[in-house]
């Protein structure tokens, strides 16, 4: 009998527990769209911004060699190059983008994009060629 | 079992007791110890370490209203840095947002996000759960929520939801579907299709197009073989090409097996010099806005490519190619070159002359495949019996319950986003009548196309939050400059007004933009300003009269008073001087553009823009190149009015030699 009650006493907090648990499993379902390198929105957007304005001379995977790096010298930055590009931070980076080669003293090759961009896109850019050295 | 003793039933009860109090106990309990209230407990924690004092938060469910959006979201009880830029460096769930297109006190969260806005956990929240009709929408595809409300085709700042509505035209979906919004594409009609091609192409076409053409829009309906041959038996009766198509008969030159070695080179100078292969791709070289042309001998027959040089329009009214001013003889020469050397030359070794019987009953049959298909949703074709099979009512695709899609027998995961991926990747997979044919699409097309179709969703929203741009009444030239345009096709590439393509460059202001003097002569021999363009302006063979009334028209009509008013110290030395030093000391122009053969291969060489540019548009365009055209990569470098002037003012005194 005694065993009876006790079997009582586990059944029921086990029966709501079970109520509680009878749920949906929970997955992460969208990690089955993601291909390749796994980009943040921000990175995502940027490439965008990379791809129209800069592969051009930066090159498409940001080594410095696009179409036009040829006809210029100095030759333009590789931004996967972890070692240069460890000294920029955040701000520094957007500074270059926003003032040019001019605004920081180097190369007047590198426009200003201030005018051009907003303050997000540059955000987004500056994420974008901080992931290009991230990864090399 | 039996419960007779009172000691037995005193325990019952006792039990029974405790058990009810633990019961109701559980409620507050959830409560106190629910996630938001830890991941609030938790932020108040962590702010202590940053290195600005942050004021802790009140413990409670934080909760925005939107009214008109009829949204009640609780996601900021948890995301408590969303509008804080400098909490970067905390963990989730209390990162700020990334740049915020809306207020979220005036949107809410999700307005954007979709999602259970008045959940309160993490699963029920932000859990991806499988059968849930409006769970959030996977960041993969979050542009979907921007086509929501923003209904033009290109959203600034969404390119996948851009790239995936132009897509969505370019396919030509809508002519299978029903989506607001889009517009039938050209297809050519199949009227006459048994005296354009033959048989054999027209079964090779069937069972893979992309086989014979890899560029091409036609996608496959993987067919099976005798369904192939049905249809191209049913094709191949249509004959006769309708009445109003006016045909000239196959020249003499034409009708020789292998026509003259000197007609054959001049049709093929002329082909190099009306640019064929700025859209029609030979041999994997050229552009991809006409269909490839390397083994067009093998699939059109002699009349048709002579008579379709001759007038395109008249054989297929809408068709985008141009109207050629080419002479007789050089569309005789023309033909002769592509019947002689654009061929598939393997096709032509393996062709026995087995004749072909087809089946009793083919004609039935292949009616009925047409229309099953819905083969008359692209092409048209004037035979009794001939109706439209439409797809699926896409109206609302991002809003249909998940409970109507049918996944069938597949393990793809029961999302909608999912679903829309899963079926335009692989049409048939989910049911076997489906009769959706196959793109063979690469990734990112599948995912830009299932962002733009997530967006047609049949929530109501208020007027206020739309934004579609005015419908207004587009320009359509009239007159002689209206024949004009449409005969040589402009607008298949450029853009007057709101009208036309934006692939080169946009006319609205060419009389602005350009000297009489070069316009007059650029049509004769045109050439590519943009050197990194792939499509080059072809060379129509206008008539002088037209060159000329083109020209004039442009110069009269096409013009902004405001950019032509302004004064240039053209003849200034110092001015000149100044400008030099602008250019290439202080904005490096010369890094995308030619200047006495140095520089960049980006944009167009300064040293003959004095030929062709007028003083006010060089000063106009280099003040603002995005007002001119929004999408230019030319940087808008932020001059003053005098450094523009005095940069155009260098850039007018610089003679090209040539």
């Amino acid at each position: 009998m005694k065993g009876k009650t006790v079997l009582f006493c586990i059944a029921l907090p086990a029966f709501f527990f079970g109520c509680y648990a009878d749920r949906a499993p929970q997955k992460r379902l969208s990690e089955s769209f993601e291909v390749g390198k796994r980009l943040t929105y921000e990175e995502q957007q940027g490439k965008h911004l990379f791809d129209k304005y800069c592969s051009i001379c930066h090159g498409e995977s940001g080594k410095g060699d696009g179409f036009n790096a040829f006809n210029l010298e100095p030759r333009p930055r590789d931004l996967t190059d972890a070692n240069y590009m460890k000294v920029y931070s955040k701000e520094r980076l957007a500074e270059v983008i926003i003032q040019g080669g001019r605004g920081i003293n180097k190369s007047v090759y590198m426009p200003a994009w201030g005018n051009t961009l907003r303050p997000y896109q540059v955000d987004y850019l500056v994420e974008f060629v901080r992931m290009l050295s991230r990864n090399e | 079992m039996s419960l007779k003793r009172p000691r037995d039933l005193s325990l019952l009860l006792a039990v029974t007791s405790v058990a009810l109090l633990i019961v109701s106990a559980i409620s507050p309990a959830k409560d106190f110890f629910s996630e938001w209230r830890y991941y609030q407990k938790r932020f108040n924690r962590l702010i202590k370490d940053q290195p600005r004092r942050i004021k802790p938060v009140d413990i409670g469910i934080k909760q925005i209203w939107i009214q008109d959006l009829n949204r009640v979201d609780r996601c900021t009880s948890c995301h408590l840095g969303v509008n804080d830029r400098q909490l970067v460096d905390m963990p989730e769930p209390f990162k700020p947002h990334p740049n915020m297109f809306h207020d979220p006190e005036e949107f809410g969260c999700t307005a954007c996000h979709h999602g259970q806005g008045i959940a309160t956990t993490v699963l029920e929240s932000v859990g991806e759960v499988e059968f849930w009709d409006d769970p959030m929408l996977p960041q993969y595809f979050i542009e979907a929520a921007c086509g929501v409300c923003h209904k033009d085709h290109v959203v600034e700042d969404a390119p996948i939801l851009t790239e995936g509505r132009r897509l969505i035209q370019n396919y030509n979906c809508v002519s299978c579907h029903n989506l607001p919004g889009y517009e039938p594409v050209f297809v050519p009609s199949l009227d006459g299709i048994g005296q354009k091609t033959t048989r054999e192409w027209l079964v090779r076409w069937l069972r893979n197009p992309k086989e014979v053409q890899p560029m091409t829009k036609m996608p496959n309906f993987n067919l099976r073989e005798e369904e192939v041959e049905i249809l191209a038996d049913f094709l191949m009766t249509f004959d006769r090409y309708p009445d109003w198509m006016e045909l000239e008969d196959l020249p003499d030159e034409l009708k020789e097996e292998w026509p003259d070695d000197e007609l054959v080179t001049l049709g093929k100078t002329r082909m190099r010099e009306a640019r064929c292969i700025s859209c029609h791709r030979i041999n994997g070289k050229g552009g991809h806005l006409a269909p490839e042309i390397g083994q067009i001998a093998s699939a059109v027959t002699p009349l048709w490519l002579y008579n379709y040089i001759r007038n395109p329009k008249g054989l297929h009214p809408g068709v985008p190619m141009p109207q050629y001013g080419f002479t007789k003889k050089d569309a005789i020469a023309i033909s002769a070159y592509i019947l002689s050397e654009l061929r598939d030359w393997d096709i032509e070794e393996d062709t026995t002359a087995a004749v072909h019987t087809p089946l009793p009953d083919f004609y039935r049959r292949g009616l009925k495949l047409f229309n099953d298909y819905n083969c008359v949703g692209c092409h048209n074709l004037s035979a009794e019996g001939v109706e439209k099979n439409m797809g699926p009512d896409l109206s609302f695709i991002g809003s249909k319950p998940q409970i109507e899609l049918e996944f069938g027998e597949t393990d793809i995961e029961r999302t909608r986003p999912s679903y829309v991926f899963h079926k335009i990747k692989n049409p048939r997979q989910f049911l076997p009548n489906a009769r959706m044919p196959d793109f063979g699409l690469p990734h990112n097309e599948l995912r830009a196309i299932t962002t733009a179709l997530l967006s047609l969703r049949s929530e109501e929203i208020p007027n206020k939050y739309i934004v579609r741009s005015e419908n207004r009444s587009k320009y359509t030239p009239q007159g002689n400059f209206g024949k004009i345009v449409r005969k040589y096709a402009c607008f298949s590439c450029h853009v007057i007004e709101d009208s036309g393509y934006l692939l080169a460059t946009d006319l609205s202001l060419e009389g602005s933009r350009v000297k009489h003097q070069w316009l007059s002569n650029y049509f004769k021999i045109p050439y590519t300003l943009r050197p990194i363009l792939p499509e080059r302006m072809p060379n129509f063979f206008m008539s002088e009269a037209e060159m000329a009334l083109t020209a004039n028209y442009m110069q009269l009509v096409l013009l902004d008073d405001a950019i032509d008013s302004v004064s240039i110290p053209l003849n200034d030395p110092e001015s000149i001087k100044q400008g030099r030093k602008l250019l290439f000391e202080v904005y490096g122009c010369h890094a995308c553009h030619q200047i006495n053969g140095t520089g960049g291969y980006v944009g167009p060489p300064l040293d003959e823009t004095a030929r062709r540019s007028k003083p006010g548009w060089v000063y106009s365009w280099i003040m603002n190149p995005q007002a001119h055209r929004p999408d230019t990569i030319d940087p808008s470098q932020g001059l003053t009015s005098t450094e523009a002037k005095q940069i155009t003012a260098y850039i007018m005194s610089l003679e090209n030699p040539q």
